[in-house]
């Protein structure tokens, strides 16, 4: 692997990530708008604590 | 806002205004090593106050948070300082280069590293990231750091110049966590 390709494989488990988790939230919590769930996945995807 | 297009606006944005950087940290060790989860990016610059107003306005406030007082600050006191991107989580650590012998040494050791087929950033050497991961984990960080440095010695591995390392060891008494890496 080459180091760009590397990089891509690590940024494309960022963008699965952030895609799983805004499936999961906006399932889980179907009262919730758009703004709503895209805080709640940087929250997580930061690592900060609740 | 993703993380490539993070990394090369921050790119972009350094390369305008002259200002000399090194991609280091978690994204530079993927880049060596192996691929990992991450949520920030790390560069260490060499930046100056007149360069603030034009730094900040490449990150504007619709879409980022970075406050000018604490990248000031931050270039009086050679520090670090943030630049938030609220929607997405990502957040850049910006460290701001004191005047030593081991930033002298690792700007000057330098990699251009392609990120995409018609983009190059610049990266802290292999040696240098493991040099500042060994810093972190001595200063109390976590294992993912020896993890990291595994992970750039399997992929590298006699391409890493050991020597160069075991200088630094010795300068910033890493010894102890140096010996921890290599014995496995």
């Amino acid at each position: 692997m080459t180091a760009a390709e590397r990089l891509q494989t690590a940024f494309e488990m960022w963008n699965s990530a952030r895609s799983m988790l805004q499936n999961l939230l906006s399932d889980a919590h179907p009262e919730w708008d758009d703004e709503r769930v895209a805080i709640e996945v940087a929250r997580r995807l930061s690592g900060e604590s609740s | 806002m993703n993380q490539a297009e993070l990394l090369e606006r921050l790119a972009n944005t350094l390369e305008e205004l002259g200002i000399p950087y090194l991609v280091t940290g978690s994204v530079a060790t993927i880049a060596y090593g192996e691929p990992r989860f991450t949520n920030d990016i790390d560069v260490v610059v060499k930046m100056f106050s007149h360069q603030v107003p034009a730094f900040c306005a490449a990150f504007p406030a619709d879409d980022f948070y970075i406050s000018p007082d604490a990248v000031e600050e931050a270039i009086d006191r050679n520090s670090q300082f943030n630049i938030l991107h609220p929607t997405s989580g990502l957040k850049i650590d910006v460290m701001v280069a004191e005047d030593t012998e081991f930033n002298h040494s690792r700007f000057s050791r330098a990699k251009s590293l392609k990120i995409a087929p018609s983009r190059e950033v610049s990266f802290a050497s292999p040696e240098d990231v493991i040099i500042k991961k060994l810093v972190s984990f001595h200063d109390g960080g976590s294992d993912k750091h020896l993890r990291d440095i595994r992970g750039v010695l399997a992929v590298l591995g006699d391409d890493i110049d050991r020597e160069y390392i075991e200088r630094w060891v010795n300068v910033f008494g890493l010894l102890q966590e140096w010996s921890a890496v290599v014995a496995n």
